[in-house]
C-alpha cells in the first residue's frame, strides 16, 4: 500500500493497523537494509544461486508482512538469478528498485512509530 | 495466548522472520505453533509430537520442502499438511496434492484465512454413536474382526466413560497411539482435545516446559507465557507415549499432577487445575524397569490402574486382511491411484508372514507397494522389497541370517523370491558387515535388520550365552530373551 498520492513516497504494510503485528513489522524493516546488503554483495560476486535464494526469502518473507510490492520486485530478481541467461543489467536495475522501495517501507514504518 | 484451543500446528520455514509472523497470528487464533527451520527439526517434531498440521515451505534454502512430504505421509499420517510457498504454481501444486497434501497456501494468505482453512480440515466432528459395534470401530480408526480385537473393544466399551488412568502394553507399532485416540474419540470427551507426547523423543530439558508450560522469562528462551499440553487439553486426553522413557526426575513431577491434578507451570508458583484424562504407552516391561530402578513404582501403580495388552499383529492375523483393504483405501486417496486389492495369492503371503513391526511394518509395506507398483496390481515383491536385498546370503552359520531375511519370516521370505526373480538374493553376502542396503529401508525396519544381525553376532560369538550377550549388549536378559522371540531366534542353535 503506497502513499504517493498523497505526495508521500512511503509504503505502508497490509497489517499496518493491526497493532499485534507492529512489533513484528518493526523487527522486518530493521533487517531490510541487511537482506539489502546481502544480495549486493551476491550481485556483485555473481553468485547467482545465492541471489536467487535471498530473493526467494525476501519474496515469501515480504509477501508474508503484507509487503506486495517488495514481493513482486524479489520475485522479479529471483527469476531472472536462476534463468539460464543471467541479464545482469536488469538484475542491477531491480536490485536498485528494490533498495529505493525498502527506504519507502522503513519510511512508512517511521511514520507509524511516530503516530 | 487465547483461551480457544484448535491443536498444534508445525511451521517448516527456512526464513526465520516468515516463521515469527506465522507463529505470533496462528496463535493468536487459538493454535499451539512449533517451528523447524530444516527438514531434519521437522522430524524430530513429528516423533515427539501428535501434530494436527503442518505448513510445510516449498523452498528451505538447500533442500526441497517437498522432499518431506512422503515423511510426513508416512510417519504422522493424521496430520494435515498444507504447502506453504511464496508464489503459487500448478505443477507443483497439483504434485504436492496427489503425494498427500491437503492443500496449498501462498504466502500473502491472510492469516485469518489460513487460520480458517486449518480449521475446516482438522476440526472435522466425529460423531459416534453411543454403542459400537467391531465395524463401528473402524471408524474412529480401529480396524479389525478377530477375536482379540473383539476383546479389545469389549475392553474399550467399558472403560470409554471411566476417568481412570490406562497403561497400554504392547509391542512397538501395535498401534497404541490409535488406540489411546479411539478411546478419547468414542468416550464422553470426544469434543474436547486429544493429545499424545513421545516421552522418548523430547530432551529431558524441554520435557517440563512442554508438561507443564512456562511463564514469560523462566528461561532464556521463554519469550512469552505458554500453556503445557497438560493444560492446553484439560478436559481432554493426554497420551504419554513411550511413558517407560521418562526421566526420573520427571517422574515425580507427574506423579504429583496425577494424584493433585494441578499442574504448576516452570516459572510460576501458582498451580492450575487439570481434569485431563491419562492414558500411558510403552512397549518396555514396566515391572522390570521398576526393578531396576528406572521406573518410580509409585507411579508405576498409579499408570496402571487398568493395564489393557495391546496383541501384536502375528497374533489376530485374521485382521490382516481388513487392514490391508484399510490402506489400500487410504493410500490410493491419498496418492490419487486406483490400486486394486492384492489377489488370493499375495494375501496369503501377507497372512503368512510374521509382521515383526506389527501393524506399522503392514502399513508402511502397502504404502510402498501403492506406490511402486507399475500397474493397478500389487505385487509381492513391492510388499516384501524392504526383506528382500539383492546380494545378501546368510554368513557362517545355518542361523545367521542375511539383511534382507533378517526380519522376515521363512514362508514370506519363500513366497517372495517365488514372485520375483529380480529381488531374489544372490551373491557373495554381506559377511561381517552391514550391507549398505540398510540405508535404504525406512528407519523401523532398518532397525529390526541391525538388531537381529546384531544379536545373532552376539550369539555367535558368546557361543550362545545368555548372560555374557546380555552383558555386552548393556541389556537385561528379559530383554534378549524377549528378542530372541521376536526374530524367532533359537540360542541352542548358537551352541
Amino acid at each position: 500500500m503506497t502513499d504517493a498520492a498523497n505526495g508521500n513516497d512511503v509504503i505502508f504494510s497490509l497489517y499496518k493497523d493491526q497493532p499485534i503485528y507492529r512489533d513484528l513489522l518493526q523487527d522486518f524493516v530493521s533487517c531490510l537494509d541487511e537482506r539489502i546488503v546481502l544480495s549486493r554483495k551476491a550481485f556483485e560476486a555473481r553468485s547467482w544461486k545465492d541471489l536467487a535464494s535471498q530473493m526467494h526469502q525476501l519474496r515469501g518473507a515480504a509477501a508474508t508482512y503484507g509487503f506486495p510490492i517488495l514481493a513482486d520486485i524479489a520475485g522479479t530478481i529471483e527469476i531472472a538469478s536462476v534463468s539460464s541467461a543471467v541479464a545482469e543489467h536488469s538484475i542491477a536495475v531491480s536490485i536498485e528498485e528494490i533498495s529505493s522501495t525498502c527506504k519507502k517501507i522503513e519510511a512508512g514504518m517511521k511514520r507509524l512509530a511516530n503516530v | 495466548m487465547p483461551n480457544e484451543y484448535y491443536g498444534r500446528l508445525l511451521i517448516v520455514d527456512d526464513d526465520r522472520q516468515t516463521c515469527a509472523f506465522w507463529k505470533l497470528a496462528l496463535s493468536e487464533a487459538g493454535f499451539l505453533v512449533d517451528l523447524a527451520h530444516n527438514l531434519d527439526e521437522m522430524k524430530d517434531f513429528v516423533s515427539r509430537y501428535s501434530i494436527d498440521a503442518v505448513l510445510l515451505d516449498l523452498n528451505l534454502g538447500h533442500e526441497n520442502g517437498l522432499d518431506g512430504l512422503p515423511y510426513l505421509v508416512s510417519k504422522s499420517p493424521l496430520s494435515k499438511v498444507f504447502v506453504l510457498t511464496a508464489h503459487a504454481s500448478l505443477e507443483t501444486a497439483i504434485w504436492a496434492l496427489q503425494n498427500g497434501a491437503t492443500g496449498y497456501i501462498t504466502k500473502d494468505t491472510a492469516p485469518e484465512e489460513i487460520a480458517a482453512q486449518i480449521k475446516k480440515h482438522t476440526l472435522v466432528p466425529d460423531i459416534i454413536p453411543p454403542d459400537l459395534s467391531g465395524s463401528e470401530f473402524a471408524r474412529v480408526g480401529m480396524i479389525g474382526n478377530s477375536k482379540a480385537f473383539q476383546e479389545l473393544c469389549q475392553r474399550l466399551q467399558q472403560l470409554k466413560n471411566v476417568d481412570s488412568t490406562i497403561l497400554l502394553l504392547g509391542e512397538s507399532g501395535t498401534g497404541k497411539e490409535v488406540i489411546a485416540r479411539s478411546l478419547h474419540k468414542i468416550s464422553n470427551r470426544s469434543s474436547e482435545r486429544f493429545e499424545a507426547i513421545n516421552c522418548a523423543a523430547i530432551p529431558e530439558n524441554l520435557l517440563e516446559s512442554e508438561l507443564f508450560g512456562h511463564k514469560r522469562g523462566a528461561f532464556t528462551d521463554a519469550k512469552v507465557d505458554r500453556k503445557g499440553i497438560l493444560e492446553l487439553c484439560s478436559n481432554g486426553t493426554l497420551l504419554f507415549d513411550e511413558i517407560g522413557d521418562m526421566p526420573l526426575s520427571l517422574q515425580a513431577k507427574l506423579l504429583r499432577v496425577l494424584q493433585e491434578r494441578v499442574v504448576t507451570p516452570v516459572g510460576s508458583a501458582t498451580p492450575i487445575k487439570i481434569q485431563t484424562r491419562v492414558i500411558a504407552a510403552t512397549h518396555r516391561d514396566l515391572i522390570e524397569e521398576v526393578q531396576s530402578g528406572r521406573f518410580r513404582e509409585d507411579l508405576y501403580y498409579r499408570l496402571s490402574v487398568v493395564p489393557l495388552y495391546i496383541p501384536p499383529l502375528r497374533h489376530r492375523k485374521e485382521d490382516i486382511p481388513l487392514l490391508v483393504e484399510s490402506f489400500v483405501n487410504e493410500f490410493n486417496q491419498r496418492f490419487n491411484r486406483n490400486i486394486t486389492m492384492p489377489a488370493d495369492s499375495v494375501m496369503r503371503r501377507l497372512i503368512a508372514y510374521d509382521w515383526p513391526g506389527n501393524i506399522r511394518e503392514l502399513r508402511n509395506a502397502i504404502e510402498r507397494a501403492v506406490v511402486l507398483t507399475q500397474n493397478d496390481h500389487i505385487r509381492v515383491e513391492d510388499l516384501f522389497q524392504h526383506l528382500h536385498l539383492p546380494n545378501a546370503t546368510p554368513k557362517k552359520t545355518s542361523t545367521t541370517t542375511n539383511l534382507a531375511a533378517s526380519a522376515a519370516s521363512a514362508a514370506a521370505a519363500a513366497a517372495a523370491q517365488q514372485e520375483s526373480a529380480r529381488s531374489a538374493p544372490t551373491g557373495s553376502g554381506i559377511d561381517a558387515d552391514i550391507d549398505e542396503k540398510i540405508f535404504q529401508l525406512p528407519l523401523t525396519e532398518a532397525k529390526q535388520a541391525f538388531e537381529k544381525i546384531y544379536l545373532e553376532s552376539l550369539l555367535n560369538d558368546t557361543g550362545g550365552n545368555i548372560s555374557e550377550t546380555s552383558k555386552r549388549a548393556g541389556r537385561y536378559r528379559a530383554d534378549i530373551y524377549r528378542l530372541l522371540e521376536r526374530y524367532d531366534l533359537h540360542v541352542d542353535e548358537f551352541r
